[in-house]
């Protein structure tokens, strides 16, 4: 299925053959360039190569063009602060400094940065024809916030009238730039309008309902999809958002998924989200990541569902945070081991590896997600089985399971992370990948004759021969000896007098002869204090 | 013993004075004397006493100089804990969060980033504008979550309103949040004694579900006329619940511009809101439905507006 299919089929609630993908990139894209926020927004060729470079690397099904929620304001006569390694911000309020409506910019597909916006759309259109375009305008709400400013919310009791003839100026603004995308090639309109979940049901009802429900109605006639998407504490407003009958509504992590899938069951509309930005996408490892989009995917299901994060992907969210999310979504086997690895999360470590792999046999343990239900798995148990009889009882292997909680406590304890790994003698040797057999062999008998050579170190043996021997006497007959258990022994001469005393022999007790052995405990390991302890009662 | 760098936390809808308490903040002995770091988010001229900056040279951060969406904010937050964890080490951080911030958001980013255990709240202080309060309460969500997470409330300009509505305001801000120590003032001008005693208390962040609105706001439009009697009977009945009424009502023989503040009602003939009957009430302590209907009841509409 291609992509574009695949994330209108889940707008249409109709089949798919998985969660479509559609990651909200927008300035996110300047540091793949390595330029900042403000560069990449000014420039239609950087946004054009930032997307290009998104598409190559996340693999989405849908993306925006351009996600900068003050094009608009700009136009219109707000001031704007720019920002390293954030979208602008608005800064000044015309309509809160003298200004009247009618005072205001006329704003249309030529104006200020739209211009090259659209420019860049209809290069996306073209240039990744399989791709859902998403076009992002700023809802009417939120815009009427940037012409008049935070005093709006009071201005909603003491001239309501005026706030709503904002809100419809705005919501004509909305229409103007709709059209310019949809005639641009866009699939999608998503109305982008945070600041309505700062207010009640209510006030949504009497200032945004409408607007909105305008604005969808007329996407639709264009023959485009819409989108309401609206970031932040917006749960009051889930099922007033619903009713203004966008095709699609799309939140962020305040809301819990289950509630707008039920919401969106109930309205007949499609609903996306909600990846966390900041704990996971922006600070959290690939893994989090993966595990917060299986989870997401768990709970959104197979039916009007578009996996997403919750809004504007924060510039500074490592690549490889996005790269890692379309393996999950296209692999169901990577949802699998997710999906298990998911149980780890509270599991105390109950054992301690720190000694693993003292035994006098080579220990394999495999770490499997199920040889006997996933191929993967099967493959790398039967590679290690393959070749373990070459070593004639020296090399043990084992499976774990981890669908069962020991072999996930085991997992655990040996720092395992991914699935399948092979482990030789606790050392963590192939990761998701099937060694070849020349390789697998190469690793064990690496760890034979390591192994081998720690019992050589451990065994060393020295003869002290204490006080003058004047004959040589004792030299030859310990030589002698030496020689006939063929054994590698050095022979030590100690004749000060101080050295003799500190074996507990007086010097009149000479010759004498001692025998140290070397029991070679650790390498770059420090044993824990009682281990010590142990050893040393041990001699 | 406990090494992370306090935060206080000053929070207030955009007018409430936050500034003008930072300043008179910064001048108190015991601030004074302290390495501190601040953190800005509401956009404007700064508005920090210049020769208080100056002479104590804060590091002073600018958060997204003006932004108000929540993403934009937290990552910016995140690199300054970060920067001010590492390299500056205060004493104490203040930050001044934006007009429509919410209090959960950013305890609960101070937890998400490594922050954690570098920093914590020790004091979470909200100003209270006495003359808006209500209007604003009534229409944004964050003004109620900053009240009630507060430690403090300071409800402020309290000589730009009769006692009437200064009293509705605390009874507002007492039944938001009867924990918190409460003063009123003027500029944003507290004794020192009332800073020193503030005690943190810790709330979890969760604030997401949203509890039925304490204030609720609503609006009656109809095209008949009403009685005047009966509609300033209903507005005696109901003065309790009724916190802030605007609008004009057709009586038939005139209409008037009338107005609810403090329980007092202002009613002017020569001014006129709407050529009809249209009407915006803020009220609570009674089911907004029920308030609804009796005005619907008497301005003579056959359904709701």
């Amino acid at each position: 299925m291609k992509s574009k299919e695949r994330v209108l089929n889940a707008i249409n609630r109709e089949s798919v053959d998985r969660a479509p993908w559609v990651p909200f990139v927008g300035c996110h894209a300047g540091q793949l360039l390595g330029v900042s926020a403000e560069e990449y927004l000014k420039s239609s060729d950087l946004m054009f190569d930032g997307i290009s470079k998104a598409i190559e690397l996340y693999k989405p099904d849908g993306i925006p063009v351009c996600f900068d929620l003050q094009v608009e304001a700009e136009i219109l006569g707000c001031d704007l602060t720019w920002a390293e390694e954030n979208p602008p911000a608005v800064v000044s309020h015309p309509l809160s400094s003298g200004k009247k409506l009618g005072d205001l910019p006329e704003i249309n597909s030529e104006s200020g940065r739209l211009k090259s916006i659209l420019d860049v759309t209809k290069k996306v259109r073209s240039g990744f024809p399989d791709l859902a375009v998403y076009g992002l305008i700023t809802g009417p709400f939120t815009l009427a916030l940037h012409l008049y400013g935070s005093d709006i919310f009071m201005e909603m009791f003491d001239h309501a009238d005026y706030v709503k003839e904002i809100i419809g100026y705005c919501t004509e603004i909305g229409k103007v730039i709709s059209k310019s995308y949809i005639d641009s090639g866009c699939d999608v309109i998503a109305i982008v309008d945070p600041m309505t979940s700062q207010i009640g049901p209510e006030q949504f009802k009497e200032f945004v309902t409408p607007y909105a429900s305008s604005l969808f109605s007329y996407i639709r006639e264009l023959g485009a999809k819409s989108s309401f998407f609206v970031c932040g504490h917006a749960q009051q407003n889930i099922e007033s958002m619903c009713e203004c009958r966008p095709d699609n509504i799309s939140i962020d992590e305040n809301i819990p998924l289950d509630f707008v899938r039920n919401m969106s069951e109930k309205y007949k509309i499609s609903f996306g989200g909600n990846l966390q930005l900041t704990a996971v996408l922006l600070l959290g490892t690939p893994e989090d990541c993966q595990e917060n989009a299986v989870n997401c995917m768990e709970t959104g299901g197979d039916t009007g569902f578009i996996l997403a994060p919750g809004c504007d992907i924060p510039y500074a969210t490592p690549r490889e945070n996005l790269e890692s999310i379309i393996k999950v979504i296209e692999d169901p086997y990577q949802r699998d081991i997710i999906k298990a690895l998911d149980k780890n999360r509270n599991m105390e470590i109950l054992y301690n590896m720190r000694d693993y792999g003292q035994s006098d046999k080579v220990i394999v343990d495999i770490i499997t997600l199920d040889s006997e239900a996933c191929a993967p798995c099967q493959y790398m148990v039967e590679s290690v089985k393959n070749i373990t009889p070459e070593f004639e009882g020296i090399v043990e292997w084992r499976e774990h399971k981890i669908k069962n909680r020991e072999s996930l406590i085991f997992m655990t304890a040996l720092m395992v992370r991914n699935i399948p790994t092979i482990c030789i003698d606790g050392q963590i040797t192939f990761v998701s990948q099937i060694p070849p057999k020349e390789q697998l062999i190469a690793a064990i008998q690496k760890r034979i004759i390591e192994k081998l050579r720690l019992k050589i170190q451990r065994k060393k043996k020295v003869v002290y021969i204490l006080g003058d021997d004047k004959d040589k006497k004792f030299d030859s007959e310990i030589n002698k000896a030496i020689l006939e258990l063929g054994e590698d022994i050095q022979v030590v001469n100690v004749t000060e007098r101080e050295n003799i005393l500190s074996y507990g022999v007086l010097p009149e007790q000479t010759p004498a002869v001692v025998v140290g052995k070397y029991n070679l405990k650790t390498v770059r390991k420090l044993p824990a204090t009682d281990v010590i302890k142990e050893w040393l009662k041990g001699e | 013993m406990d090494n992370s760098i306090p935060i206080i936390l000053i929070t207030g809808f955009l007018g409430s004075g936050k500034t003008s308490f930072l300043n008179n903040l910064l001048g108190l002995d015991h601030i004074k004397e302290k390495k501190i770091s601040l953190i800005i988010n509401e956009f404007g001229k700064l508005g920090i006493d210049g020769s208080l900056v100056e002479s104590n040279e804060y590091p002073l951060y600018e958060i997204n100089k003006g932004s108000v969406f929540c993403i934009c904010v937290k990552t910016d937050l995140i690199k300054t804990f970060k920067d001010i964890a590492e390299n500056v080490k205060p004493d104490l951080v203040i930050i001044e969060a934006t007009g429509i911030a919410q209090p959960g958001d950013i305890i609960s980013l101070i937890k998400d980033s490594e922050a954690d255990y570098k920093f914590r709240i020790s004091s979470n202080i909200c100003l209270v504008d006495s003359a808006n309060f209500i209007k604003v309460l009534a229409n944004l969500k964050s003004v109620k979550e900053q009240v009630k997470f507060a430690d403090a409330v300071i409800i402020n300009k309290e000589d730009l309103v009769l006692q009437g509505e200064l009293n509705i305001v605390k009874e507002l801000v007492n039944a938001i949040n009867p924990s918190a120590k409460k003063v009123t003032a003027s500029f944003g001008r507290v004794s020192p004694s009332f800073i020193n005693n503030i005690k943190h208390r810790s709330e979890p962040a969760d604030i997401i579900s949203c509890p039925p609105p304490l204030v609720y706001a609503f609006s009656v439009e109809s095209g008949k006329k009403t009685n005047k009697e009966t509609f300033l009977k209903l507005l005696e009945n109901y003065k309790n619940n009724i916190l802030r009424l605007k609008g004009t009502v057709d009586f038939g023989s005139e209409k008037c511009f009338i107005e609810v503040a403090g329980k007092q009602v202002l009613l002017d003939n020569k001014k006129q809101y709407a050529d009809h009957t249209k009407v915006s009430v803020i009220a609570w302590n009674m089911a907004e439905q029920e308030l609804k209907n009796k005005f619907i009841e008497v301005c003579g509409v056959p359904e709701q507006v």
